[in-house]
């Protein structure tokens, strides 16, 4: 819908996954690096697909950008103690799922600063814990997620197994087909033979 | 969260972020969280050389890794024995409970006794855990200051056990039964100790006892690694002359590199009557033989596994089959015996008066 100018008062227009759009900045867009390497240099006509992502997520992402448009270069992870007043009220007005989709999001698009926070803020919660407490962190699948995970890989097994036998069947029909021109061959050879054999017994 | 369904990199951002500690616990989490650590943390698990499990007097586990790179502990991981007495723990359920990640000086306890099986139990968990993680080819180290002998583990190459208590031969044996053929055993101050017949200690490649009061003779000869250093053990002189003639006649000791034995016996040797026994011969210029002697790394020493030997004699045997050669050096009360080929040799000249 615009075109790719360096200005920060360019805006671009994002679609989210249920297809609402909305305007995001180009100074806040070009910290993405998904952004910088598929749009923009050649611009975008129309809205950027960010089709993957709710709009809660990709507003809240891009509210993140936005914020740190003014802030100076990225130079590695910060401590969590080290983060301003703003960017904790940023993660903590988050609960876990909007926070795990802004993980996600921010890996997708290549926002390098607000996915090593991110990533900081878990390796936190696991610090320092017991098994039993970094099992709860992690949610690790239960005992019937896990039977019911194996029951479809058992099934795509079977599917595969017999595609692969079905192939097999195709490839010795085909196999017995370029045989016979060779056992058409040895006969003729073989009935030659014999001819000779019985000529030179006759002599 | 799901911290398995992160995609990769996430993860991988994580696990850079946390502690080599915290990464053994969440490696025992599950097996997939341990396959997610070793395809990410590949570089930095590599590094790890020495696994180093501490036991001593006061019931703890102390659990040391080391790296080539950096002097210090790369991970230090204490494990508390109070949380041992909860039956109901697995032994990383135990690791994660009582896990204190800062060294802190030990706290003896008056504690005669104390469930070894237990400690056994939760001790083999967390080794398998670690192995798991860590792989095989690091260098596992057993240190034990205990009264009680350590657990016998799997891939397990270096070992010292110090204790004042007198050892059993066969209790002593099992300590090695999951790790027979160890590269380097430390047996120190354990009373008048005594060895198996046909003990798997005789196989370890570099073995020093200092066992006060110890028979030195059969440990001499049934070893068949590369160095022993025997010490303040009674060792009678005809084993001297015995293993320089078999030595010299190959019969035995084909694997022995260098041996040093002091002696704490009331009676001296008698040189003169060992170098007539044996065949001993005189060059005419000393020579200064300089060897490598495995010793237990210590964060002081820089982790050094080696440490320079060094002697200055003249006197030698010739092998009958080969023609190698072998410097010995024998005083009232010590013995060195090593292997010209395994050594540095220079000339001391024929001013030395030894």
């Amino acid at each position: 819908m615009t075109s790719p100018a360096s200005s920060s008062e360019v805006k671009y227009l994002i679609e989210s996954s249920e297809g609402n759009t909305f305007d995001v900045s180009g100074a806040a867009l070009r910290q993405s690096n998904t952004f910088n390497a598929m749009f923009l240099n050649i611009g975008a006509d129309g809205p950027i697909p960010f089709t993957d992502y709710n709009e809660a997520t990709l507003k809240k992402v891009f509210e993140y950008c936005e914020h740190s448009v003014n802030e100076e270069n990225y130079s590695g992870p910060k401590h969590q103690d080290d983060l301003s007043k703003w960017d904790l009220n940023f993660f903590n007005e988050m609960d876990q799922k909007m926070f795990i989709d802004v993980i996600n999001a921010s890996n997708f698009l290549d926002i390098e600063r607000l996915t090593s926070y991110c990533c900081e803020r878990i390796a936190r919660m696991l610090r320092g814990k017991n098994t039993q407490e970094m099992i709860k962190v992690i949610t690790l699948p239960t005992a019937e997620e896990l039977e019911a995970k194996q029951k479809v890989e058992e099934k795509k097994a079977a599917a595969a197994k017999k595609v692969a036998e079905k192939a097999a069947e195709t490839a010795e029909k085909t196999e017995t087909l370029e045989e016979l021109p060779v056992q058409q061959l040895v006969q003729t050879t073989r009935n030659k033979l014999t001819r000779k054999y019985l000529s030179f017994s006759n002599e | 969260m799901q911290f398995l369904r992160f995609p990769i990199l996430v993860q991988k951002e994580i696990l850079g972020n946390l502690k080599l500690e915290d990464l053994v616990v969440l490696s025992s989490c599950s097996k997939r969280t341990n396959y997610s650590i070793q395809a990410t943390e590949k570089p930095r698990l590599r590094k790890i050389k020495t696994i180093r499990y501490g036991l001593s007097d006061s019931e703890s586990i102390d659990i040391c890794a080391f790296s080539d790179t950096f002097s210090g502990v790369e991970m230090y991981i204490g494990i508390e024995y109070d949380a041992w007495e909860r039956l109901d723990l697995t032994p990383m359920e135990v690791f994660g409970i009582s896990r204190v990640d800062t060294w802190r000086p030990n706290t003896f306890s008056e504690k005669e006794e104390f469930d070894t099986v237990r400690r056994t139990f939760i001790i083999e968990g967390i080794h398998n855990c670690l192995l798991d993680l860590f792989g095989s080819s690091v260098n596992y180290e057993i240190r034990s200051y205990d009264r009680q002998l350590p657990p016998s583990l799997t891939n397990i190459k270096n070992s010292y056990i110090g204790s004042f208590a007198v050892t059993d031969a066969e209790k002593l044996e099992a300590c090695f039964r999951n790790s027979p053929n160890q590269e380097n055993i430390v047996l120190n101050g354990m009373g008048p100790l005594k060895l198996c017949q046909n003990s798997v200690i005789n196989q370890t490649e570099y073995l020093m006892i200092s066992c006060f009061e110890t028979c030195g003779d059969d440990i001499l000869g049934s070893f068949e690694g590369k160095s022993l250093n025997l010490i303040s053990v009674h060792l009678q002189q005809a084993s001297i002359t015995k293993l320089l003639n078999d030595w010299k006649s190959d019969l035995g000791f084909r694997n022995l590199k260098f041996l040093s034995i002091r002696h704490s016996f009331n009676e001296n040797w008698n040189i003169v009557k060992i170098m007539e026994d044996s065949g001993v011969r005189r060059l005419v210029d000393y020579s200064v033989l300089k060897w490598k002697e495995r010793t237990m790394p210590t964060v002081l020493r820089g982790h050094n596994e080696w440490k320079e030997r060094r002697i200055v004699t003249r006197k030698y045997v010739d092998r009958d089959s080969d023609g190698e050669r072998a410097f010995v050096h024998i005083s009232p009360r010590e013995f060195y015996f090593v292997v010209g080929s395994s050594a540095e040799i220079t000339n001391g000249g024929h001013w030395f008066n030894w």
